[in-house]
């Protein structure tokens, strides 16, 4: 079955198919007209030439950054990377941190990026397997890494090598890795081994590189000083300039200090020498930050080194604009503008205000931010708590589940970082970590999101004691990845944990009944897969019950808002017990339970994609009424619901669009199932072909007689 | 199908009418009566056998078939037979053309392997080697994981894809699934089919056309039948042609033809097969069911086994 790539001989088939109708034009398929031809070969082009991008794949552009600070004094190093690459394709930038490395690569793109078909810049502060390995700076249609195909990551990082040397056959590539220090990375030398230009900037000497491929960055010579003196300060008293220049030479013509300490000087302050440790470090302690500066500024390092986009950051931080304003004047945050790769040019002041701006912090002012002031879960609260609103939502309607695969992924990098900062999640904010957890296994990181879930848990127990709603709620959420990840074993182990946890905690407050219910729902489902129907009815009886006392409860116990989001649970559960009476041939419960939820469903407008799942009921209870049409009607609605928040590719969607190839094949539609079952094959074998079960259900309708 | 069952009972009306190419056969004796100086039939039927067999008849009863041969209850048994009547009959080349590719429903020529070198012969075996690539072509990738067949040339599996497509184009099609056919049970049609593939051995036209309509489907209309049937040396299509029988199946197939012509014109060819499909497996069961079994387009014995 591995074999057989149903899409290349479709191809092939219908290619026949359009050769015949032209050649037999006069029988009934063949072609009406010239014009018919032309569109219908059009047509197969197109498909084709998606096929090839997809087989031979092709790199998916993304937007470039580019400095929004000129570059002073190093032409000589750009004229020297623009030989090496044209001589060996690879230039290692190599120096101490704040020399002006990456500065000289983003020169060097804004300069000559036209001169490739395309151009990758990757900032990493892990290892070249890593860089390489993530699909959002290096998107290549036809690849996504995906841990049940790749179980190793090395094993996609060589497919992707393989690729990228693929394309670089035939297209010119350049790619910048940006501040790669990791020491002795012994995945390098496969990278060094594509055929395209490479920039690496570096502050390890890596022995694998050849010294004609290495540019040591050294310091910025001193007749450049005075100009990145005024640059960065504006117009200077002469003996200010010179104090400045005397601290160039203390400073040994380090271009980031030298920078700090002119816009210290704009600001009336003057640094004293540098002291023994780093220049950096005791510039910034030396800069009169405000605190919702430094808070920001200590956000800015804890996030991953590529950065975030202004206006996420702005949602996820609570940082202001003038705060943003006040670090970029002091040149402690780099903004890059993302989309308009040119080189910098003052007389457009205005291109920031249409493109998109990526906020970071150069990696020594990070390290710097990071040594005076070490990132705990107290002094990073408002931004964990600001991901957890920004991952939960603020209402039903756009959360982490509501997001699609692409949306979640720009966020990725940013909740590996705060993952891997704060590896011991504190108690008081294990609401704020849970979301972390879910995150990342609804993005398919099950290995680790599972560790961190019971850091969590175990986290709530030994703090709060096991008389509290929080235990119980992050049992239940292990349980969840057990559970997403098929793991059902472990996954009933939790429910079962969790469940007790809850039952046995006093006061009953409106928290450990809600949490309580969602374990007895989850329970009865787990033991309905089981076919466990004493167990199963047991649970969900006790769900019942306990959704019927709260909404029992009086405004005091569960305030307004508290309500309306219960009521998504309990139409959840009502949605769950018409599915098994459904099953189990009680239609007319079914129907009554389900017209229950279609009355709550008018009445809610922003249930997103939530809605599916409520009419996937729908359609089979359609279906066993016979009323197809209608059926066809609400699933198609669904597919489209699913490709708005899913996508094409994601599996959601294929379930949504087989929902609607069974329904029309009821209907003896069967030309149009047919080519459904043959889309939803064709994404299957190309994108999840693990999935054996799932691609010989398809293979066998689309082998059915018709 | 209603239109269908319209024509299918037009058709098997026509069929009790005096076949034309017997009304013709029997000018043909008038002529030969009286270039000959014979006033009675029985006479001529006699002379025609003497001078078939170079034998007066030992009984009367010998005299019989040529009889029933001008009368039309029979036709000559094989193509020798044609041939010398043709003969004894005195028909001009054209006329003896006639006789053997419009009355006895038969090819101009029977090819065997020693023929494997004679151009016309090689001409013929081109065309059906195109016809037959071409079907393959046509074969959905999911057809061929039906069918089994994994190899990259499904030439091999031609019988047991040609087997299996006869069957879905037959109204049993409909009941049963046709993925259950095993290789097994379309093994006794391998050698026949073999033969006929190599155009080897008497080919009968109603069979031919069977070979060209399942490997057609569905770029068919009169035009595409009539070329191959014509490059094979057989009649080409006809309404007032008939079977040796006398049922009007020609005449039933342009119609059907008309029919599809008019519903799938500019449709595609997956719509188009399935409208065949559909079409040829309601004709099927009609006149199965009511003993036409030689009208019925892709009837043939070892498919006959299968369903029984």
């Amino acid at each position: 079955m591995k074999d057989f790539n149903y899409q290349e001989q479709l191809l092939l088939w219908k290619k026949h198919q359009l050769l015949l109708q032209k050649k037999y034009a006069d029988t009934p398929p063949g072609f009406s007209s010239p014009e018919a031809e032309k569109a219908a070969w059009e047509t197969w082009k197109e498909e084709y030439t998606c096929f090839l991008e997809h087989r031979h794949f092709k790199i998916m552009d993304t937007a470039l950054p580019s400095a929004s600070f000129p570059l002073i004094g190093r032409e000589e190093e750009l004229a020297a990377v623009h030989d090496m690459l044209a001589s060996f394709h690879t230039a290692l930038l190599q120096g101490i941190g704040g020399i002006g490395k990456t500065a000289i690569a983003l020169a060097y793109l804004a300069r000559y990026h036209l001169a490739y078909d395309h151009v990758l810049y990757i900032v990493t502060d892990r290892g070249i397997l890593q860089a390489v390995c993530d699909d959002s700076s290096v998107p290549i249609s036809g690849l996504r890494y995906d841990r049940k195909r790749y179980p190793v990551l090395r094993q996609y990082y060589r497919e992707k090598l393989r690729a990228l040397q693929k394309i670089s056959e035939k297209k010119k590539i350049l790619i910048v890795i940006d501040n790669m220090n990791m020491p002795a990375d012994k995945d390098l030398r496969q990278f060094l081994e594509l055929s395209c230009d490479k920039i690496i900037t570096t502050r390890v000497n890596y022995e694998i590189v050849p010294e004609k491929e290495k540019l040591l960055v050294n310091a910025l010579p001193p007749e450049y000083w005075p100009k990145l003196i005024q640059t960065c300060s504006g117009r200077l008293e002469p003996e200010k300039t010179e104090q400045l220049l005397q601290y160039g030479y203390q400073v040994e013509g380090h271009t980031l200090s030298i920078k700090m300490a002119s816009v210290q000087a704009s600001y009336g302050e003057l640094s004293g020498p540098p002291g023994n440790g780093s220049h950096i470090t005791s510039l910034l302690s030396s800069f009169r930050l405000k605190k919702a500066e430094w808070e920001t500024l200590l956000y800015l390092s804890v996030l991953a080194p590529q950065g975030m986009e202004k206006d996420l950051f702005l949602q996820i931080s609570g940082a202001s604009e003038h705060t943003l304003r006040s670090l970029r004047n002091y040149l402690l945050m780099d903004v890059l503008v993302l989309g308009k790769t040119t080189e910098h040019s003052p007389e457009d002041p205005g291109r920031e205000t249409e493109a998109r701006l990526l906020l970071r912090v150069h990696p020594l002012i990070a390290e710097a931010v990071r040594r005076i002031m070490p990132p705990t879960c107290i002094n990073c609260s408002r931004l964990l708590r600001g991901f957890e609103k920004y991952m939960y939502g603020d209402d039903i309607g756009i959360c982490t589940w509501n997001r699609t695969y692409e949306e979640n992924r720009i966020l990725e990098p940013h909740v590996f970082a705060v993952y891997e900062t704060f590896p011991d999640p504190a108690p008081w904010l294990a609401t704020a970590f849970e979301e972390i957890v879910t995150f990342l296994w609804v993005q398919g990181y099950y290995e680790e999101a599972l560790p961190y879930a019971v850091k969590v848990y175990e986290a709530v127990m030994n703090y709060y004691g096991p008389n509290h709603v929080l235990p119980g709620r992050e049992a239940l959420r292990v349980a969840a990845v057990y559970h997403n990840h098929m793991d059902h074993d472990h996954a009933l182990m939790w429910y079962q944990k969790g469940y007790e946890l809850l039952k046995a905690v006093t006061p009953r407050t409106f928290e450990v009944m809600d949490q309580l219910s969602s374990a007895c729902a989850k329970l009865a489902k787990e033991y309905s897969h089981r076919q466990d129907p004493v167990a199963r009815n047991k649970y969900a009886a006790e769900c019942l019950q306990i959704v019927e006392a709260i909404l029992q409860m009086d405004d005091k116990d569960l305030p307004a808002f508290q309500k309306q989001r219960f009521s998504m649970k309990q139409n959840y559960v009502l949605l769950e017990e018409a599915k098994h009476a459904l099953r189990e041939g009680r239609i007319a419960i079914s129907r009554e339970l389900y017209a229950t939820i279609e009355t709550w469903m008018k009445s809610r407008e922003d249930l997103g994609y939530r809605k599916t799942a409520f009419k996937e009921l729908q359609i089979a209870l359609l279906i066993d009424e016979n009323r197809l049409a209608e059926a066809e009607k609400a699933a198609r609605e669904n597919v489209q619901s699913a490709l708005l928040y899913r996508g094409e590719k994601y599996k959601d969607s294929l379930s949504q669009l087989e929902i609607l190839a069974d329904v029309l094949a009821l209907e003896k539609k069967s030309a149009e199932a047919f080519s459904i079952y043959e889309k939803i094959l064709i994404h299957l074998q190309r994108d999840y072909p693990y999935e054996e079960n799932w691609i010989q259900k398809i293979m066998d309708h689309l082998t059915e007689k018709e | 199908m209603d239109e269908l069952k319209r024509i299918l009972d037009d058709i098997l009306l026509k069929s009790l009418d005096v076949r034309p190419e017997v009304q013709w056969l029997q000018k043909q004796y008038l002529l030969f009566m009286k270039k000959n100086g014979l006033t009675t039939k029985r006479d001529a039927d006699m002379l025609l056998y003497e001078k078939m067999y170079a034998a007066l008849p030992e009984q009367d009863s010998q005299i019989t078939k040529v009889r029933f041969w001008r009368t039309g209850h029979h036709v000559p048994s094989d193509r020798k037979q044609v041939l010398m009547f043709g003969k004894a009959l005195e028909l001009s080349g054209e006329d003896q053309q006639y006789l053997l590719q419009v009355y006895a429903d038969r090819s101009d020529l029977v090819f065997d392997a020693s023929d494997a070198d004679s151009p016309l012969y090689q001409e013929r075996r081109r065309i059906m080697d195109t016809m037959i690539q071409e079907y393959l072509c046509k074969l959905h990738p999911m057809e061929r994981r039906k069918y089994g067949i994994f190899s990259e040339d499904p030439l091999p599996s031609l019988r047991h894809i040609y087997f299996s497509q006869a069957c879905e184009y037959t109204f049993r099609s409909a009941e049963s699934d046709t993925r259950q056919i095993s290789r097994m049970t379309s093994i006794s049609y391998g050698s026949e089919l073999l033969k006929n593939m190599k155009l080897f051995g008497e080919i009968p036209r109603k069979t031919m056309i069977r070979h060209i309509l399942i490997m057609c489907i569905p770029f068919l209309n009169e035009r595409v039948i009539n070329l191959y049937l014509s490059s094979f040396g057989y009649c080409p299509l006809r309404a007032e042609h008939t079977l040796t029988s006398g049922e009007r199946f020609d005449a039933m197939l342009l119609q059907i033809l008309a029919l599809y012509r008019d519903r799938c014109l500019h449709k595609s060819p997956e719509e188009c097969r399935r409208w065949l499909q559909e079409a040829f497996r309601y004709t099927d069961q009609y006149l199965c069911a009511q003993g036409q079994n030689r009208l019925r387009p892709f009837y043939f014995k070892t498919l006959e086994k299968k369903e029984t």
